[in-house]
């Protein structure tokens, strides 16, 4: 059983923590950069300890500082959250050699699913259905060679790659020989590794998650599904539960196989198998997120399973508290991202200090933030300050409600992308669920 | 009543060696009441007291910075456990009043069971030494006051 944990992470995922181990009755550590000493996390953990200067790779990166702060504060497991060292094998292992315990998975299982190659010759090898491609490649001519065999549109990716970095679409012959280089460079540049791949590229494509937990003797269940096709430049902006795309039939099939991935590989802790789907409902594995995920609430509001805490608790040796024919879904929940950001600008990021903030309420809102009257958005983090999910019995309920909830709050003195969402909920395709990966960038915002 | 009266009024109470204040004039109800001060300075319920004491640390090196130019604060560049001493003995505890060269080591923190060596940035007479023997430090928490040479 875990007593004490440190929140290896800010914002609003570091008091969802927070929250998760005060109903649990664990004590919490935050730790902090000197940026961030105002930041809430500080004030509602019950110690709080400062790991550097604002530039992350100095503080919520620095790995030694953050180790120390959780020996001198006598600390027995890590939570890493998301984004920073969540999916960072090496800190996971490094906690491990300390006697803390990482709130994720096994090191290794970190590994083998941050190499996107390896994670597809792995789901190749369980029977999982994977979108058409290739092994890694070393040269054009190899290249060329499997995209006759895989056909055109492709993708390449970086096998090490994330976030959108280093993929390139390629139509014909004559793109592939204009950009294989240039994702090769792209992918040493910010990966530091220039292994590619290519895959078929899915045109219309769908992106759908199913959430997944398991503990540490082989029990896994998913909870249902996520639809998170409203994305701009692959970053997510609205999340929803469940997919209006989807069958009770196809959600069982596609359920199943997210399990039979997580027992394939002996996964355990929360975590996320992502499918593309395409136009006529054929699905493929993309990844495995081997963390807790920003739009996990959306899940929390249908299944009425608390995540986190079933994480913390299967971390800390707990047999999974349910099985997969206890989970019941209820009506639909969708999640806005509320970022500092000026969607009348091109999305700038924008600092400032929020001079009034006046939270949404009412029946079925749930807010995540972070944020507070008189708070100053630190420049060097990521421009995420809330979430937003609204739930209803249907899923015109639930946006009837997102909307009501949006035009009730209020970040006064900070420009935030609350415009875009009220556009886009009254956009008439999204409204119908006619919606796909390149929705926004058809939108024209 | 104005706003300029209520703000002479918040002066002088804050001025007085009263707490509380009350008073009526007319329609108007007045009560002024400060939270009483006590040594620990203000500890609201839910701060922790380390970030409470790192910042009323961090305020008072500020102040002391502005108090004089002959003064200089050493921080702790990393997380970990302060000692005045070495295992390897290879480090003499530095005390009070005692003459210290720019880049002498002056303490060292244990951090991931490995002694760090810190050294200091100035040459002068050590002052104040602030962090208790292996006490707990965080980044940036000020260890030692050192009156530099010029």
């Amino acid at each position: 059983m875990i007593k004490r944990v440190l929140i290896a992470n800010r914002g609003e995922i570091a008091l969802r923590i927070i929250r998760a181990c005060r109903e649990l009755g664990i004590e919490t550590v935050a730790v902090y950069s000197q940026a961030d000493a105002e930041s809430l996390h500080c004030k509602l953990a019950d110690k709080a300890v400062c790991i550097g200067p604002a530039n992350p790779k100095e503080s919520y990166l620095y790995v030694p500082n953050i180790i120390s702060a959780a020996e001198i504060t006598g600390c027995d497991a890590v939570h890493p959250g998301y984004g920073f060292l969540s999916e960072n094998a090496d800190f996971a292992d490094i906690c491990k050699k300390h006697q803390l315990t990482f709130i994720g998975p096994e090191p290794k299982i970190i590994t083998l699913m941050g190499d996107k190659s390896e994670a597809r010759a792995a789901m190749t090898a369980a029977g999982v259905p994977i979108v058409p491609g290739t092994p890694p490649l070393e040269s054009i001519e190899e290249a060329l060679r499997h995209a006759e065999t895989v056909g055109y549109p492709l993708i390449i990716k970086a096998s090490g790659g994330g976030g959108g970095k280093g993929m390139r679409i390629v139509r014909d012959r004559a793109e592939l020989k204009s950009s294989f280089e240039i994702a090769k460079n792209e992918a040493r540049m910010a990966f530091s590794n220039d292994e590619v791949y290519m895959e078929k590229y899915i045109e219309h494509a769908r992106h759908i998650e199913f959430q997944i937990i398991a503990d540490n003797y082989g029990n896994a269940v998913h909870l249902g599904e996520r639809d998170c096709s409203i994305q701009r430049r692959h970053q997510k902006l609205v999340e929803e539960s469940p997919s209006v795309f989807l069958t009770d039939e196809l959600r069982r099939k596609m359920g199943d196989i997210a399990v039979k991935v997580v027992k394939s590989v002996k996964y355990t802790s929360a975590g996320t198998i992502e499918f593309i789907m395409d136009e006529n409902k054929n699905y493929y594995f993309m990844e495995m997120n081997s963390r807790i995920q920003v739009e996990h609430p959306v899940t929390e509001m249908v299944t009425c399973i608390d995540l986190v805490k079933e994480q913390i608790l299967v971390a800390g040796g707990a047999k999974l508290s349910f099985k997969q024919s206890d989970i019941k879904f209820r009506g639909y929940a969708i999640e806005c991202r509320i970022c500092a950001e000026d969607p009348a600008n091109h999305f700038m990021p924008q600092v400032g200090t929020i001079v009034n903030y006046i939270p949404c309420g009412g029946p079925f809102i749930r807010v995540d933030t972070h944020v507070y009257s008189g708070y100053s958005i630190p420049p060097h983090y990521d421009s995420m300050i809330a979430k937003i999910i609204a739930w209803g019995e249907t899923r015109k309920e639930a946006i009837t409600r997102m909307k009501r909830a949006l035009a009730e709050v209020r970040f006064e003195g900070l420009t935030v992308n609350i415009a875009f969402f009220e556009k886009l909920l009254n956009n008439e395709k999204f409204l119908k669920g006619d919606i796909t990966t390149n929705f926004i960038a058809s939108m024209g915002v | 009543m104005n706003v300029n009266t209520i703000k002479s009024f918040i002066k002088f109470i804050k001025q007085s060696r009263y707490n509380e204040f009350s008073m009526k004039d007319g329609e108007v109800n007045l009560k002024i009441k400060f939270r009483p001060y006590n040594e620990d300075g203000e500890t609201i319920q839910g701060i922790d007291n380390t970030a409470a004491a790192a910042e009323r640390q961090s305020a008072e090196t500020a102040r002391e910075k502005k108090e004089s130019e002959f003064y200089k604060i050493i921080t702790a560049p990393i997380v970990g456990r302060f000692y005045s001493t070495m295992t390897s003995e290879k480090l003499e505890p530095i005390k009070t009043g005692d003459e210290v060269k720019k880049n002498q080591t002056i303490c060292m923190i244990e951090a991931m069971n490995i002694e760090h060596e810190i050294s200091s940035p100035y040459s002068g007479v050590m002052d104040e030494i602030l962090a208790d023997e292996g006490a707990a430090v965080m980044f940036g928490q000020p260890l030692f006051k050192i009156r530099i040479n010029n």
